[in-house]
C-alpha cells in the first residue's frame, strides 16, 4: 500500500513537470505570437513615418525587436 | 523610571492577593480572563471587518453630529474604545479625517462604551453567562482554524465574547463567596465625601486594569452580589471615566500632536462631564430613578440602573461640551503646535486597502513612481539642469547640456532627508505590512518593487559622489575635461528622458526595445572600457588627477544609469513573461 502511494506521487511528480512544460511552452507561443505582431506593425509604421529622426527611432526598435524574437526561438 | 519602580510593586501586590484568599483570587482571575476576552474581540473585528471600520470612518465623520453617531455605533459594535482611538488617531495624522471629526468619533464612542454596562448589567449578572461562554470558546477555536480571514475573525470574536462571559462570571462568583466571609458593604460611605473617595478608587482602578470596561463589569457585579451601596457605585462609574482618561494620555507621550491633541480633547470632555456628574449627582441619581420606573427597571435592579446612570452622563456630557468642539479644536491646534516639516509623504499608500493585495500592489506601484519621480529632481539638479528644459528634447539634450552651466544650489543630503527618505520608509513600511495577506506570486512583485526603490536611493547616493566634481570640471579651463563631464552629464540625462518616455508607451514591446537601447547607450559612459581615457592620458589633454577622477566618476554614472533603467524595467513592464525575455537577451 505504501509502495503504491509512492508511485503515486512519483507519477504525480512527474505530471506536475510535463503540466508545467506545456504552460511553459503555450506561453511561449503566445509571446512569439504578440511579438510577431508587434514587428509587422512597427514594420508598418516605418513605412508610413514621415521624419527620418523617427524612421531612424523606429528602426532601433524593430532591430531589438528581431533579436528578441531570434531569442525567443 | 515611575513607571519601572511601580511594577514590581504592583506584580507583588496582585501576588499577595492572588494568595491572600481564594475569593480575590476568584475576582482577580475573571478580571484577567475579561481583559484577554476584549484583546480577543479587538484582534477578531480587526479581522472580521477587513477594513469595513476604516470606510466607515473616513466617509462618516465629516460633520460633528455625524461623526459622535459614527463613534458611538462603532463602539458599541466593536466595544472597544481603544480600538476607535488607536484608528482614529492613524487616520488624524495621515488628514483622513478632521481634528473636529476625530473629536466627535471620541465623544461618540464614550457613549458607546457605556452599552459594555449594558450588557453586563442586563445579561451579565442575571443568567448564569459563563454557561453560554464555553460552546462560544469551542466554536470560536475552531473557526480560528480556518484559512479564511473573516471566518479567523468571527473565530477571534467568539473567542473574545466567551471570555468576556467567563470573566464576568467568575467577578460574580467571587464577589458572592466574599460576601459569606468580608461584605464591602461596611466601607460604604455617605455624602461627598464618599463621592470623592469612590471617583478616585474608580479612577485608580480603571488606571492600573487599563480598560474602563473591565472596571464597569467589575462594579457592577460587585454592586450585583450586594458588595457596594448604590450611590457609591456611581461614584466608582464617574472615577472609572475620568481613570480610562489617565490611560489615553500615558499613551499619547510618546505620539504626535495629533495623538496629543486628541488625548487632551478626551481628558477635557471627560472631566467635564465627572464634573456635572458630580455637583448634579443626587439630581442625576433621581432623574435615573424616574426614567427607571418608565422603561420598566426595577427599582431594586441597580446593577441596570447603574448602567442607565453611565449613559446618562455620557450623554449629557457630550450634549454639554459637543457645541464647544469649534472653540476646542482651535484651543487643542494653539496648545500642540505642529512641526511644519516640508517632509514628503505617500500621496498613495492608503491603510484601508493593505489588507487586498491586488488594490494593495497598484497603490504601492504608484508610490514608487512617486518616489521615482522626485529623484529625477534631484538627479537633474545635481547635474546642474532643470526637468522642464531636457524631457523630451531628443537629439536636442547635447546642445542643452552644454548651455546649462550654472551650477545649481542643491543640497542633496537635504533634499533626501525631506523628499526621499520618508516616502522611500513607507512604501518599505506598508508594503512589508501587505505582504503579509499576499501569496508567493504577489510577494515577488512586491520584492520589485522593493528593489527598485533601493535602486533609486542608490541612484541619488552615486549622484552625490558625482555633483562636486561635475561643478569643478564643467567650468574649467581644460577644454578636454569640460567635454568629458559634459559627455556624462549628457549620457545621464538622455539616460532619464528616455525613462520617461517609457510610461507613454502603448505596449511593453515596446517598452523592451526601448530599454535594450538604453543599456546598449550604456557603453558610452563605459569610459575606461571603451579607451577614451587612454586616448585623453597618451595625448597629454588631461592630467592624472583628472584621468582618475573621470575613471572614478564615469563609473558612478554608468552603475546610476544601469539602476535607474533596471527601476524603468520593473516600473513599466509588468508582464514578466516579456521582462524575462528582456533578461535573457
Amino acid at each position: 500500500m505504501k509502495l503504491e502511494k509512492l508511485f503515486q506521487k512519483i507519477g504525480n511528480y512527474f505530471d506536475d513537470i510535463r503540466n508545467k512544460e506545456d504552460q511553459d511552452s503555450e506561453k511561449k507561443e503566445k509571446l512569439k505570437e504578440a511579438l510577431a505582431k508587434k514587428i509587422a506593425l512597427k514594420i508598418k509604421r516605418i513605412k508610413i513615418a514621415k521624419s527620418r529622426d523617427k524612421k531612424e527611432i523606429l528602426k532601433k526598435e524593430l532591430k531589438i525587436l528581431k533579436q528578441l524574437q531570434e531569442n525567443i526561438e | 523610571m515611575f513607571k519601572k519602580s511601580l511594577y514590581p510593586l504592583f506584580l507583588l501586590l496582585v501576588a499577595y492577593l492572588l494568595f491572600s484568599s481564594s475569593d480575590t483570587q476568584t475576582i482577580i482571575s475573571g478580571i484577567a480572563i475579561f481583559l484577554i476576552g476584549m484583546v480577543f474581540m479587538e484582534d477578531g473585528f480587526k479581522l472580521f471587518s477587513g477594513g469595513i471600520l476604516e470606510r466607515v470612518l473616513t466617509n462618516s465623520t465629516k460633520t460633528v453630529p455625524k461623526a459622535i453617531g459614527t463613534g458611538f455605533l462603532a463602539t458599541a459594535i466593536v466595544q472597544s474604545s481603544s480600538l476607535l482611538t488607536i484608528i482614529v488617531i492613524s487616520f488624524l495624522s495621515a488628514e483622513l479625517i478632521t481634528l473636529s471629526g476625530a473629536i466627535g468619533v471620541i465623544f461618540g464612542s464614550n457613549i458607546g462604551t457605556t452599552t459594555t454596562a449594558w450588557i453586563v448589567s442586563s445579561f451579565g449578572v442575571k443568567i448564569k453567562i459563563a454557561h453560554y461562554a464555553m460552546p462560544m470558546l469551542i466554536f470560536g477555536v475552531i473557526l480560528r482554524f480556518n484559512k479564511a480571514s473573516s471566518y479567523r475573525g468571527l473565530g477571534n470574536i467568539l473567542v473574545g465574547l466567551g471570555f468576556v462571559f467567563l470573566g464576568i462570571g467568575y467577578m460574580k462568583e467571587g464577589f458572592e463567596s466574599m460576601k459569606a466571609g468580608l461584605d464591602l458593604a461596611q466601607f460604604a460611605m455617605g455624602g461627598y465625601l464618599g463621592v470623592f473617595v469612590y471617583i478616585l478608587i474608580g479612577a485608580i482602578a480603571t488606571v492600573i486594569i487599563q480598560s474602563s470596561s473591565a472596571t464597569m463589569a467589575l462594579i457592577i457585579t460587585a454592586l450585583a452580589t450586594g458588595q457596594i451601596e448604590y450611590v457609591n457605585a456611581l461614584a466608582l462609574a464617574i472615577g472609572a471615566n475620568i481613570g480610562t482618561t489617565v490611560t489615553a494620555i500615558i499613551g499619547s507621550l510618546s505620539s504626535n500632536e495629533n495623538g496629543k491633541r486628541l488625548a487632551v480633547a478626551h481628558l477635557i470632555f471627560n472631566v467635564a462631564t465627572a464634573l456635572i456628574a458630580i455637583v448634579f449627582l443626587y439630581q442625576l441619581a433621581y432623574s435615573v430613578d424616574i426614567i427607571s420606573s418608565y422603561v420598566g427597571i426595577d427599582e431594586k435592579d441597580y446593577a441596570m440602573k447603574l448602567a442607565l446612570f453611565h449613559t446618562i452622563f455620557n450623554v449629557i456630557g457630550v450634549l454639554a461640551v459637543a457645541p464647544f468642539t469649534s472653540k476646542l479644536v482651535v484651543f487643542l491646534q494653539r496648545l500642540f503646535v505642529s512641526v511644519k516639516e516640508d517632509v514628503l509623504k505617500a500621496k498613495y499608500l492608503d491603510n484601508v486597502v493593505i489588507e487586498v493585495p491586488q488594490a494593495a500592489i497598484k497603490l504601492i506601484h504608484k508610490e514608487v513612481v512617486h518616489l521615482y519621480d522626485n529623484s529625477t529632481e534631484v538627479l537633474s539638479h545635481a547635474l546642474s539642469l532643470h526637468r522642464h528644459k531636457y524631457l523630451g528634447m531628443g537629439e536636442k539634450i547635447g546642445s542643452i547640456v552644454e548651455t546649462s552651466i550654472k551650477p545649481i544650489d542643491t543640497n542633496i543630503d537635504h533634499f533626501y532627508e525631506m523628499k526621499i527618505k520618508s516616502l522611500y520608509s513607507e512604501i518599505i513600511n506598508y508594503s512589508t505590512i501587505a505582504q503579509d495577506h499576499m501569496n508567493s506570486e504577489q510577494n515577488i512583485q512586491i520584492y520589485s518593487l522593493k528593489v527598485a526603490c533601493r535602486d533609486i536611493v542608490e541612484a541619488i547616493k552615486d549622484v552625490k559622489e558625482l555633483q562636486k566634481n561635475i561643478n569643478r570640471f564643467m567650468n574649467s579651463n581644460n577644454a578636454d575635461i569640460k567635454i568629458e563631464y559634459n559627455h556624462i552629464r549628457e549620457e545621464i540625462v538622455k539616460t532619464l528622458d528616455g525613462i520617461n518616455s517609457l510610461r507613454y508607451k502603448r505596449s511593453e514591446f515596446d517598452v523592451l526595445a526601448n530599454i535594450k537601447i538604453l543599456e546598449q547607450n550604456l557603453d558610452k559612459l563605459d569610459m575606461m572600457g571603451n579607451g577614451r581615457i587612454d586616448h585623453l592620458i597618451r595625448e597629454n589633454k588631461i592630467d592624472p588627477k583628472m584621468a582618475t577622477s573621470l575613471i572614478n566618476d564615469s563609473a558612478f554614472a554608468y552603475d546610476m544609469s544601469k539602476k535607474l533603467i533596471n527601476v524603468a524595467t520593473i516600473l513599466w513592464i509588468k508582464d514578466e513573461d516579456i521582462r524575462e525575455l528582456g533578461e535573457e537577451s
